[in-house]
């Protein structure tokens, strides 16, 4: 024996060292897949999209809604009908006098409470009560979670929903292992049984066929190697798996499983984890998926485009039968359990839930974004990005638009159309006037044909929109609404040539009052006031609302031939309805990291621009173009509730504006060519009709309250036929003029009347006794 | 009746139309009547204005209920949160002039001067006449002035 060892002994010396150092080499590659494992798993283990959020809708008695634009909403919020009371979070019953809701938990910087039902009753538009459908504190403010508007995604487009195991029904983590790995607790990483099984299937077909794979083994396959079926790469599979099973306990092995495996494709985005294939397939919180939709996603594991139930609803049941029968077999469930599962039909949430969001004002918060955060840390770091937009005025908005545009076609005369296939183009902004929020953006008309934000890009002249600022001038120069203008012909030298403003319609008379003049957009009238109140003077007051785009003082500035951003003009108008501030528009509100620590922080901020009593005598001026002046037709189109604001037409019609503001509210609406043809309409005819469909629309945003008069102003009688002050019996008919304090004119003054019979009584008994 | 009487009544009743006489009317010169043959048209009508006022209640309800809610987390020193709450105050009711008080406190809080001035005198145009602001408003209005006048000093 002895010599036998002694014989071959530089043989065993040589298995030695070469065991030796395979060992060594294993247990160093072992420490270097270790590492790799340790640095994959402990830092971020996924690329997450930050998400964009819409604005928070807050309910309460007394709000009026418009119905169906509300009911869709709540679609959109992961609300599902059904037929009983609600009883978990994101059911909902829709009856004709109320909607019963459980209430998604709300996890927001400012607002984190848990679900609960709630009935929201309606007396036509109107909410009238909330009420708790358990017992609580009574209920006077609901608010409704933000809506998802989209996502920044990356290269790899992946979309997931990040789930802690422990918030995972039981019954999901059996489907899930009865599909997948049903001996997962007992092996460590590599299943000896599974392996040999397909070992001896692969061998009869002579290939690879079966991957014996565990849950570990295909988290080291998705996370650390190529899909290629090789036997290196299976060793280095069972390898990693064996690190992995090391390092980690079967709990933490089995969360990140579950967040990372592929459930398939929605368009061209990847659908990954387990939250994010429960809202994909079935529109519910993965919480929340019922015995039988466990069993089906979990059967969509093996090969998701395979037995996706949008692709092939048999096949999926099939499958998802299968893993129920797998459950069962295993003892998970109960063959009660299973039976009644069985029975239920795979019942998807449909992709109709998925719904376009506003893609103009996601470019325009892009562009907000790229100054703060590169592109990658948006596509990876799952920022919460929540936004001013109002997703139901947004799409109320699109709606009219799109609505206003295909009726114009119709009317549009057959030689009025450009030549080439352009079609008419119309922007849409709203913005609440105190606070510069965006509520809605439709920066044109079809985002996939063209991408180009005529709200924020465009530069359009702005033609009687711009009047505004002339008038504006003219009352900081003391005039007043009965100042007289000239509208006689009259030729202006501009650079040296002649220029003479011609009026629109047919007027005849030779003198018109300020008000009138802007009520009617009487061009004559108004260059005569620029001339008087001076150009340099005019340009001043349009700069100080910030626009970006140059103004030189030429006479035709007056009458609006100046080229604005729609966003900047509709800002600039908000100054009227926030008593004299000029709000800086905001889409972007906040940014929140994945563990919603605020990053970035956006505020209303504003600077007065006029004072409160300037910005409602503009109010005052622009209410009678609505009443009585060039968009007295919005009562036509059902506009019954205040509204003050400004049409705008530019030459050849290539333009066609409505600016329009109510107390709460202000809607700009532009209709044009992109290359500047004409549109053979009016902005009356053209932008205002868009207005009041939208503005009908959105009862939740619009009081219909009236102006509020601010200290400052004097409100006169005067006779309506002759201006000049009423008295009892003095003139036929009477109006009620508004003056800033101090700038009712003498004649006007001094007849002004006094209050009251019994005043006058006193002022003549107070007179008599100061003569003795 | 005696003579006396009948005497007072028709002083009286001279008195009277006296007060109320017509007044001489003197065209100012830079004035002129509104010629459109359309007479200056009301207002269009406000649907219900019951209802219209009952829903300004009801805002100004939710504002208040809003605007304690971000004081509280303005006296915990989240002026960021309390700022977002109080700009949703304003958002429903935009003439509640408490929301705008707090909101200039919560600007100087920031130590930004001129946006707390801002809101201030929004503060002071919705308050007005409202007796238990008066006091709060003139404090808040030196602070203002404390603060910026700071803010200048090099």
């Amino acid at each position: 024996m002895k010599m036998l060892l002694s014989r071959y002994r530089p043989v065993w010396l040589g298995v030695l060292a070469v065991a030796c150092a395979a060992v060594i080499s294993l247990s160093l590659y072992s420490l270097y897949l270790y590492h790799q494992v340790e640095t994959r798993f402990s830092g971020r283990r996924w690329s997450i999209p930050s998400q964009i959020f819409s604005d928070v809708t807050l309910l309460y008695p007394g709000l009026r809604v418009n119905r169906s634009l509300f009911e869709a909403k709540l679609l959109r919020l992961g609300y599902r009908p059904v037929n009983k009371t609600p009883q978990r979070e994101g059911e909902m019953r829709v009856r004709p006098g109320a909607i019963e809701l459980f209430l998604h938990h709300l996890n927001l910087p400012e607002d984190d409470r848990e679900g609960y039902g709630v009935r929201l009753k309606f007396e036509r538009q109107t909410l009238t009560a909330l009420e708790r459908m358990s017992p609580g504190p009574p209920l006077s403010l609901v608010t409704l979670e933000p809506e998802s508007l989209g996502l920044f995604f990356g290269p790899e487009r992946e979309q997931r929903e990040l789930i802690a195991i422990d918030q995972l029904p039981r019954h999901v983590i059996d489907a899930v292992l009865a599909a997948e790995d049903s001996r997962f607790y007992d092996h460590i990483g590599l299943d000896w049984r599974g392996i040999v099984r397909a070992l001896v299937a692969n061998m009869r077909f002579g290939g690879i066929r079966q991957g014996g794979s565990t849950i570990t083994q295909q988290l080291a396959k998705n996370f650390f190697l190529t899909p290629e079926r090789t036997l290196t790469r299976k060793l280095k599979e069972m390898m990693l798996a064996l690190v992995i099973e090391a390092r980690y306990d079967k709990a933490t092995i089995l969360e990140i499983y579950l967040n990372e495996i592929y459930f398939g494709q929605n368009g061209s985005v990847s659908v990954n984890g387990i939250g994010e294939a429960s809202r994909f397939y079935f529109d519910k919180p993965a919480r929340e998926l019922t015995v039988g939709e466990a069993a089906t996603l979990a059967g969509l594991i093996k090969s998701p485009n395979t037995y996706s139930p949008y692709i092939d609803p048999a096949r999926c049941r099939a499958r998802r039968d299968t893993v129920l029968a797998a459950m069962q077999q295993h003892g998970w469930i109960s063959a009660a359990d299973e039976a009644a599962a069985l029975q239920t039909p795979v019942q998807t949430a449909g992709t109709s839930v998925r719904h376009s969001a506003p893609a103009y004002f996601i470019d325009y918060l892009s562009g907000q974004l790229a100054e703060l955060y590169a592109p990658e840390d948006l596509a990876s770091l799952g920022l919460s990005i929540y936004t001013t937009i109002d997703t139901q005025v947004q799409q109320a908005a699109e709606t009219a638009l799109a609505k206003g545009l295909a009726r114009l076609e119709k009317t549009l005369p057959a030689g009025g159309k450009p030549s080439s296939a352009e079609p008419l183009q119309g922007a849409i902004v709203v913005l609440k006037p105190q606070t510069g929020a965006v509520l809605a953006m439709v920066g044109g008309r079809d985002y996939g044909l063209s991408q180009f934000n005529r709200i924020t890009q465009a530069r359009r002249q702005a033609g009687s929109t711009f009047k505004v600022f002339t008038y504006l001038a003219a009352l900081e120069d003391n005039f007043t609404p009965i100042s007289a203008l000239s509208n006689e012909p009259r030729t202006y030298r501009v650079d040296g040539k002649p220029w003479q403003p011609r009026n629109a319609g047919v007027l005849d008379t030779p003198v018109i009052s300020l008000r009138e003049a802007l009520a009617r957009s009487v061009n004559r009238a108004t260059v005569d006031l620029a001339m008087r109140v001076g150009l340099d003077a005019v340009v001043r007051t349009a700069r100080q609302f910030d626009f970006s785009t140059p103004l030189k003082s030429y006479p035709s500035l007056a009458l609006g031939a100046v080229d604005v951003i729609p966003l900047e003009l509709a800002r600039a108008y908000c100054v009227f309805p926030a008593a004299g501030l000029l709000p800086n528009p905001i889409g972007l509100r906040d940014v929140f990291d994945d563990h919603q620590q605020p990053l970035t922080r956006r505020h209303m901020t504003v600077q007065r621009v006029v004072s409160p009593a300037q910005a409602f005598l503009m109010t005052s001026l622009l209410r009678s173009v609505v009443t009585q002046g060039t968009a007295r037709s919005l009562a036509d189109w059902g506009v019954r509730f205040p509204v003050a604001g400004k049409t705008g037409t530019t030459n050849d019609s290539r333009d066609a504006w409505f600016v329009g503001y109510t107390p709460d509210i202000l809607i700009l609406v532009w209709v044009g060519y992109d290359n500047g043809a004409s549109i053979h309409a009016s902005g009356a005819g053209a932008a205002l009709p868009i207005w009041a469909e939208l503005a009908r629309a959105i009862p939740h945003q619009i009081t219909g309250a009236d102006f509020s008069t601010p200290p400052g102003v004097e409100a006169v009688t005067i006779c309506a036929r002759d201006g000049f002050a009423a008295l009892n019996g003095g003139c036929g008919e009477t109006m009620t003029e508004w003056f800033l304090e101090g700038q009712v004119p003498e004649a006007v003054a001094r007849l002004k009347p006094p209050d009251s019979v019994f005043q006058r009584l006193m002022q003549t008994i107070k007179g008599a006794v100061n003569e003795r | 009746m005696s003579a006396e009487w009948k005497t007072w009544i028709v002083a009286a009743g001279f008195l009277l139309l006296f007060a109320c006489r017509p007044a001489v009317i003197v065209p100012p010169p830079d004035t002129v009547p509104p010629t459109s043959p359309e007479r200056p048209a009301p207002p269009p009508p406000v649907p219900s204005p019951g209802a219209v006022e009952k829903e300004l209640n009801s805002r100004e309800q939710v504002a208040a209920v809003l605007t304690d809610q971000g004081r509280g987390l303005l006296k915990a020193g989240r002026v960021d949160g309390a700022i977002r709450v109080f700009e949703q105050a304003v958002s429903q009711s935009p003439h509640y002039g408490p929301a705008y008080f707090y909101l200039a406190e919560a600007w100087m809080a920031k130590n930004n001067g001129p946006q707390a001035r801002a809101f201030h005198d929004q503060a002071i145009l919705y308050l007005q006449g409202q007796a238990e602001w008066a006091s709060r408003l003139e404090r808040q209005q030196i602070e203002i002035d404390r603060q910026v006048s700071g803010l200048s000093l090099p």
